[in-house]
């Protein structure tokens, strides 16, 4: 109801919020979670399900990503729901001389850090994968602690048990701007009125950036137009997540649609593939009539048999990112409680994870200092800088 | 061929071009310009397909190509609706087989 | 490179055909007519495969129609599906999938939607049973494919499409064991006198089939409907109960638990291998919703259609629907609609069109429009379905998602169609929706005490029909 005080309101209802909203509401805070659609409308309901290490950056990102993924293993038991988790390891396909390279040395990296991470040569790929054309690949970087679940269940069920702690729930309702008096978070602003609160954490991916604005707070944050599909019900095809080593090839999002090779099969059968993306600055849903046939080219060509199989639908969500490939959570610095949890890579491993955090940090307890690493009011150089730039440029023209 | 006893079909059949055809391994009636769907009706046959989930069977529904329960496997391919589809001349027909054990794909004796 | 025409004409059927003619008589010279059938004529003037002739000619107008589409002025592409319609720079970028030579892109300064529509689907408990189908499918089977679909048939539904079936069907030798329509006998026709006159082949088509049913000893049950169907693995046997108004069970004697009558409640059991369902028609607004127009809630048809002003554009410039994809109207409003349509794509075209070639057409339409609408207010779609539900009826019958999992998912909070698709996925499967999407929503509004707009619309993706991976991709780099 507008005009009720509370002690926190999360906006975004997705991976990320819903999991905030559930722990906050669990450490005993008044917690209201918002949503401008359905939960799990955004990012978070076009996400694979991976819960994945293999593209963590090193330091206390991956730290912190391996602390996260040792809390799947109990998560369903946690929540008391079933989110058809399963642990099926993982492939980055290598497919060049150069990406060979950088994976050896990633392996070594990774393997010091004591990720189980192994590198494959080509009859070993395929034999892991016999739908996998050889032509495609010169071998795979293998991470076989990596598993995947069904991201609308696990935003489900957050908000279903955050609900049995007294979590309220808003959907369909759009958040309009965070007010601040005195440099004071005093609530947000809604298209259903004001809604007073001491804390606002926005963990709404790309839209934090407006949101944000409205408080007069400038994030680094840049996002690209994200697009994949999924077949009908195939017969085994791959079963491990896949993705393609490229990724860390990439100087950066870049303006042009670019697919980033990803793909998984999911329970039932169907196949996930993706992901087409450029860099933007309008916030949009709609599939583009390029999308399609360029995850389609990528696709045949590294799994031969998909060339037949039917598309159902494909789907298009912005999907945020920071230049410089770390997280923005943490609280603001120039507003007192406004708390930012958006951009982390990747999304679901350090879901819980994140939960948890900001459930600290608003209820006032001792929370690493480390984190600030992960500021949301760092300022980000070079090429980073830039970006940010060129992005808001964007922006502003839309 | 075979004596229908229960003729399903109407009019004469004199004027009609004879195909053959193979449903689940026996050769069956089938004349050009007739859907796989109706040469299955024509056989007074309803169940086309088990369901991937609890095995429910399923036949003809919507006629039209918009519901996507009329599926068969046709010359070796999964899933093809039947009421789109027209006979032709050596057209291998498959239905109503166990789903695979696997992920729901459908195999066949 | 997209090729570039003019006008594309999505859908063969009585709208698209008039709408192809008519914009060929105007000089149009780049007209695309794309359908997704190997035969145009969509499915009110559904053609008979040749192979089977022998059959009535299609009729003069049909004839006409397919004439008015001469391959010079017009270019056919048949078995071709669009799947998806992507407005680009003040035109349209439309991407097909057809036969081998079937250009895959298509780029189109006007676009008019032709889809028509399909058979609401009308769950109920055994609706899935083998030999339980459309009153369309049967139909189509009986008239054009000269086979019956059964043997003792049981038609339920409404309005006078029925009627034509059971005629069909009795003609072919079949035993029907009932002809039921939901809505009470319509008494309150004789008000709409008016709007029937000139009806003339229309009303000599209901009375032949009035005619054909009574020497067969078939009578019309008013106010019943098929409540479920039972059987080993196909459909043995339906039980038949009053209809009546808004909400079945109230009607039905015996308690019943609110969300659904208990199984064995009362109801008349008949011995069938067959149930043709004719509740009703949904408009095809994948396309329409795709693009990006537009839509609104039409309570009376209890379904979304797309917004468009009185020359058919859609909110989208240069973007028009014709025919039942807009609002069921039958085919002759659909033919109208299609000319009215053409001449809007021209003028938007740059070509000249007299006014009064337009108001010649809005008076037709309008003539047709009231005849149409005649039938809705005495034919309502069935809006009582949901009270007979149980939790084990398949709602979505792709993923075969019961109506027990979405009504516990409701229980969970999902509101939305959008959120029990997520939850559940009703509306995943190879339908893409359309068989569930309409159900979903009044189970929600039945479940939830709202009103019908408030479960929203799905969202909707390309490809709006399953296409082939490879058959996504643009010809040239095939």
């Amino acid at each position: 109801m507008p005009g009720q005080g509370w002690d926190v309101v999360v906006v975004g209802g997705g991976l990320i919020g819903s999991a905030a909203a559930y722990h906050l509401a669990r450490s005993g805070m008044r917690t209201l979670l918002i949503e401008q659609g359905d939960l799990a409308s955004g990012a978070s309901g076009a996400n694979f399900g991976n819960v994945q290490v293999q593209d963590a950056e090193f330091g206390l990102s991956l730290e912190l990503t391996l602390q996260g993924y040792e809390k799947f293993s109990s998560l369903e038991a946690e929540l008391d729901y079933d989110l058809d988790y399963q642990r099926t390891g993982s492939l980055l396909l290598i497919e060049n001389e150069h990406q060979w390279v950088a994976m050896q040395q990633r392996a070594a990296s990774l393997q010091v850090a004591g990720v189980a991470a192994q590198l494959l040569d080509r009859d070993e790929v395929c034999r892991l994968e016999p739908s996998l054309s050889p032509e495609a690949v010169i071998g795979a970087l293998f991470h076989a602690n990596e598993g995947n679940l069904n991201p609308f269940k696990l935003v489900h069920a957050y908000a279903l048990r955050g609900r049995q702690h007294g979590l309220e729930v808003w959907t369909h309702t759009e958040v309009t701007g965070i007010s601040v008096q005195g440099e004071r978070v005093t609530g947000v602003d809604t298209n259903q009125g004001h809604v007073a609160a001491s804390w606002a954490v926005l963990a709404t991916g790309a839209w934090a950036r407006r949101l944000a604005q409205t408080a007069a707070v400038d994030l680094p944050l840049c996002w690209v137009h994200g697009e994949a599909l999924i077949t009908e019900p195939l017969p085994p095809l791959a079963r491990h997540g896949i993705s393609s080593a490229a990724f860390f090839e990439a100087t950066g999002e870049s303006e042009e649609q670019v697919v980033g090779f990803c793909l998984r099969q999911r329970p039932e059968g169907n196949v996930m593939i993706g992901e087409a993306a450029y860099v933007t600055g309008a916030l949009g849903r709609r599939v583009t009539a390029t999308a399609l046939p360029a995850i389609a080219r990528e696709a045949r060509r590294r799994f031969p048999a998909l060339r037949q199989a039917a598309v159902m639908r494909g789907w298009a969500i912005p999907v945020a990112f920071v230049p410089d490939n770390r997280p923005l959570l943490g609280a603001v610095d120039e507003v007192e409680g406004l708390v930012v949890a958006t951009g982390l890579k990747s999304t679901i491993v350090l879901t819980p994870l994140a939960g948890t955090l900001i459930a600290a940090l608003v209820s006032g307890s001792d929370v690493d200092p480390r984190l600030a690493e992960f500021s949301p009011s760092r300022s980000i150089e070079g090429a980073g800088h830039q970006k940010i730039n060129n992005h808001r440029y964007a922006e502003d023209t839309e | 061929m075979s004596t229908v006893k229960d003729e399903r079909r109407l009019g004469p059949l004199e004027a009609r071009q004879p195909l053959t055809i193979k449903v689940d391994g026996e050769p069956v009636p089938a004349f050009a310009g007739e859907s796989v769907a109706t040469v299955l009706l024509a056989l007074g046959r309803q169940t086309f397909r088990h369901t991937d989930r609890i095995h429910a069977p399923r036949g003809l529904f919507c006629g039209m190509g918009v519901c996507f329960d009329c599926l068969v496997t046709i010359d070796g391919i999964e899933n093809v609706r039947a009421c789109m589809t027209p006979v032709e001349e050596g057209m291998v027909i498959e239905t109503c087989c166990e789903p695979s054990a696997a992920t729901g794909g459908h195999i066949h004796g | 490179m997209a090729e570039s025409i003019e006008l594309a004409v999505v859908g063969a059927g009585p709208a698209g055909l008039a709408a192809a003619g008519q914009a060929a008589e105007l000089g149009l010279l780049s007209v695309t007519l794309v359908d997704a059938f190997a035969l145009p004529g969509g499915q009110y003037y559904k053609q008979t495969p040749p192979e089977l002739g022998g059959d009535a000619a299609p009729d003069e107008s049909v004839r006409q129609l397919l004439a008015g589409v001469d391959q010079k002025a017009v270019r056919l592409l048949a078995g071709t599906s669009v799947w998806g319609l992507f407005p680009e720079d003040g035109a349209y970028i439309l991407c097909l999938y057809g036969p081998p030579d079937t250009p895959r892109r298509l780029r189109a300064r006007t676009v008019i939607l032709a889809p028509g529509a399909y058979d609401r689907p009308a769950p109920f408990p055994g609706w899935t049973l083998p030999g339980v189908m459309t009153a369309g499918a049967a139909l189509a089977l009986v008239k054009h494919q000269h086979v019956l679909p059964g043997r003792r048939i049981l038609l339920s539904g409404t309005g006078p499409l029925q009627l034509v079936l059971a005629r069909h069907l009795i003609d072919a030798g079949a035993e029907l064991a009932g002809v039921l329509d939901a809505n009470p006998f319509p008494w309150s026709g004789w008000r709409h006198a008016g709007a029937v006159w000139g009806q003339w082949e229309r009303l000599r088509e209901g009375w032949e089939s009035l005619r054909t049913m009574r020497k067969a000893g078939v009578g019309i049950r008013w106010s019943h409907r098929v409540l479920r169907a039972t059987g080993d693995g196909r459909v043995e046997q339906a039980v038949i109960g009053p209809a009546g108004g808004q909400d079945a069970s109230r009607q039905i004697a015996g308690g019943q638990d609110a969300r659904g009558l208990e199984p064995g409640s009362a109801g008349e059991t008949v011995p069938v291998d067959t149930i043709c369902l004719g509740h009703g028609l949904m408009p095809a607004v994948q396309l329409s919703r795709l693009a990006g127009c537009e839509h609104r809630y039409q309570q009376a048809q209890r379904a979304y259609v797309p917004v468009r002003d009185e020359r058919l554009q859609t909110t989208l410039e240069g973007l028009f629907v014709a025919g039942d994809g807009a609002g069921i109207g039958g085919k002759d409003v659909a033919l109208w609609e299609g000319r009215l349509a053409a001449l809007g794509a021209a003028r938007k075209l740059g070509r000249d069109v007299a006014p009064d070639r337009v108001s010649a057409v809005d008076q037709a339409l309008a003539d047709q429009r009231r005849f149409a609408a005649v039938l809705d207010a005495l034919f309502p779609s069935s809006a009582h379905m949901a009270g007979l539900l149980t939790d084990d009826t398949v709602l979505c019958r792709c993923e075969e998602i019961t109506v027990g999992e979405i009504r516990r998912a409701v229980d969970e909070g999902a509101t939305t169609v959008n959120a029990i698709r997520m939850l559940t996925r009703a509306g995943m499967g190879r339908c893409q929706g359309r068989m569930c999407g309409s159900s979903v929503a009044e189970l929600l509004a039945r479940e939830l005490g709202q009103p019908l707009e408030a479960a929203g619309q799905a969202t909707p993706r390309p490809p709006v029909v399953p296409i082939p991976l490879d058959g996504l991709i643009d010809n040239e780099e095939a």
